[in-house]
């Protein structure tokens, strides 16, 4: 069937995915779900038009990005599916193939970059790499209050902390590494 | 006893609290905690967007680094931290080819054995052991009515060391410490941490889930181990109170937080002071 469905195909390669086609449609993974209630399809929906192949209708919608990895599909899953990861997969897939507008997808972007250029989290930069990228001026000003309460409190870095080699430590980020590529050099 | 140490970026910023109180307890119970040089952020929920193999390669370089300071145990107190960390170290032992396209991406650093992982909360109550806890309790936290919150990611995916849906070990630490656990129906109910920035009112509306279970438990605090839980539940409070309308003013601790006052840790050391709702009304009420 994966050899006629390019989406499912897809699916079944990610680590996590290579279960889907265990799912017969229980709706535990939906009954169980914290964020159900925001979702347009919800994770047992998902499951099936993955099955169907319904690759821009799942890509394109907002449930991956709603889902707060909580694994509680995950753990009651009565066909042992990986549901959480799965949703994970597809979150990187919509990266892939330019479903970027919701604001979680901004945030990973926000939040990879500011960990490729210093190694840990910094979140000043995170913050602005992520009000940069959504324009959410009112979000951002609603923050403000809190913010300050924050940084008085100590909670905010000024400075961030980097790894020690930050040039080779981005290498990570690089598909195959450093060292395949220092063996081409 | 000795443990390499995975702080965490949060344990540099917003949860130094916990950092502190962590670090302060396993000194007073004589538990080593060795951190890891250089070490790297776990990724979180959102790193591996932008790359599958990050969720195993941001962990793994950590492991490694783990390994060449001659260490094989981890702990982690984040459960964000401890289930990336953790995940990707059962996945690389059960599968040679995934430690090798691993290896290959790493920089610098090669994970050649086998390397454990463990949260604090496990470390003492299993490692360590809860008579010996008690034994050592000089100010037992009498009248306390603690809610143990334990979120998503300490006890999912499922895992050896407690129940995914009815989990015991932060109850019956609390109970050691002579405080009085409350039975509630949230302690495994997400925060929504998650989405904390990008879908605020998720977070707003699972936490105040929580938070209102808890009260209505009668508890006097919450007692949490995850920071990013940590942030929900306190820093959000004051949004989830004009959201619902309603007054909570429930101080959120760190599990070692109270531990270090039962322990008789010096408060100084406990960073209880850094909370955005304040536990001190409560701690004079109890004497502390």
């Amino acid at each position: 069937m994966a050899q006629n469905n390019d989406f499912l195909g897809q699916v079944l390669a990610t680590r996590g995915g290579e279960r889907v086609m265990d799912c017969y449609q229980c709706g535990t993974c939906s009954g169980s779900c914290p964020v159900f209630a925001e979702m347009e399809y919800g994770p047992r929906q998902i499951m099936h038009m993955i099955h169907l192949g319904l690759e821009d209708e799942v890509l394109s919608g907002p449930d991956m990005w709603y889902c707060v990895s909580c694994y509680s599909c995950t753990c009651r899953c009565p066909r042992g599916i990986e549901i959480t990861d799965v949703m994970a997969a597809l979150r990187s897939l919509a990266l892939q193939k330019g479903f970027t507008q919701d604001k979680e997808a901004k945030f990973s972007r926000a939040f990879a970059e500011t960990v490729r250029q210093h190694g840990r989290s910094f979140e000043p930069e995170l913050l602005a790499r992520y009000y940069a990228r959504t324009l959410d001026l009112l979000a951002l000003l609603r923050q403000i209050p809190l913010g300050l309460q924050m940084l008085l409190k100590g909670k905010l870095p000024l400075l961030p902390k980097n790894v020690e080699n930050t040039r080779t430590w981005r290498e990570i980020f690089t598909p195959a590494g450093g060292k395949e590529k220092k063996t081409e050099c | 006893m000795t443990y390499a140490y995975y702080p965490g970026c949060t344990q540099e910023s917003g949860s130094k609290e916990y950092d502190l109180s962590v670090r302060a307890v396993c000194e007073r119970l004589g538990i080593e905690l060795k951190e890891i040089e250089d070490w790297n952020c776990c990724g979180a929920v959102h790193t591996s967007v932008t790359d599958p193999l990050l969720a195993m390669t941001l962990p793994a370089r950590n492991l490694a680094l783990a390994e060449e300071q001659g260490l094989t145990e981890v702990v982690a107190p984040c459960s964000g931290c401890y289930k990336n960390l953790r995940t990707a170290s059962k996945a690389i032992q059960a599968d040679p080819a995934l430690r090798q396209e691993v290896n290959d991406a790493i920089p610098g650093h090669t994970l050649q054995g086998d390397v454990t992982v463990k949260h604090p909360l496990y470390a003492i109550v299993d490692d360590y052991g809860l008579e010996k806890v008690e034994a050592e309790v000089t100010r037992p936290l009498k009248g306390l009515r603690v809610a143990c919150y334990y979120g998503c990611q300490l006890t999912r995916p499922r895992d050896e060391f407690d129940s995914p849906e009815k989990p015991q070990a932060m109850d019956r630490l609390m109970q050691a410490l002579g405080a009085d656990p409350v039975p509630y129906p949230a302690k495994t109910k997400c925060c929504g941490g998650a989405v904390l920035l990008s879908h605020t009112h998720i977070v707003v509306d699972l936490t105040g889930k929580v938070l209102m279970a808890a009260q209505k438990a009668g508890a006097d605090c919450v007692a949490l181990a995850c920071p990013m839980c940590h942030v929900a539940l306190d820093a959000y409070q004051s949004q989830i109170e004009r959201a619902l309308g309603t007054r909570l003013d429930l101080p959120i601790l760190y599990f070692t937080q109270l531990m270090g006052l039962a322990l008789g840790v010096d408060r100084q050391r406990l960073g209880l002071e850094r909370h955005i709702v304040s536990p001190a009304p409560l701690l004079e009420r109890l004497g502390f």
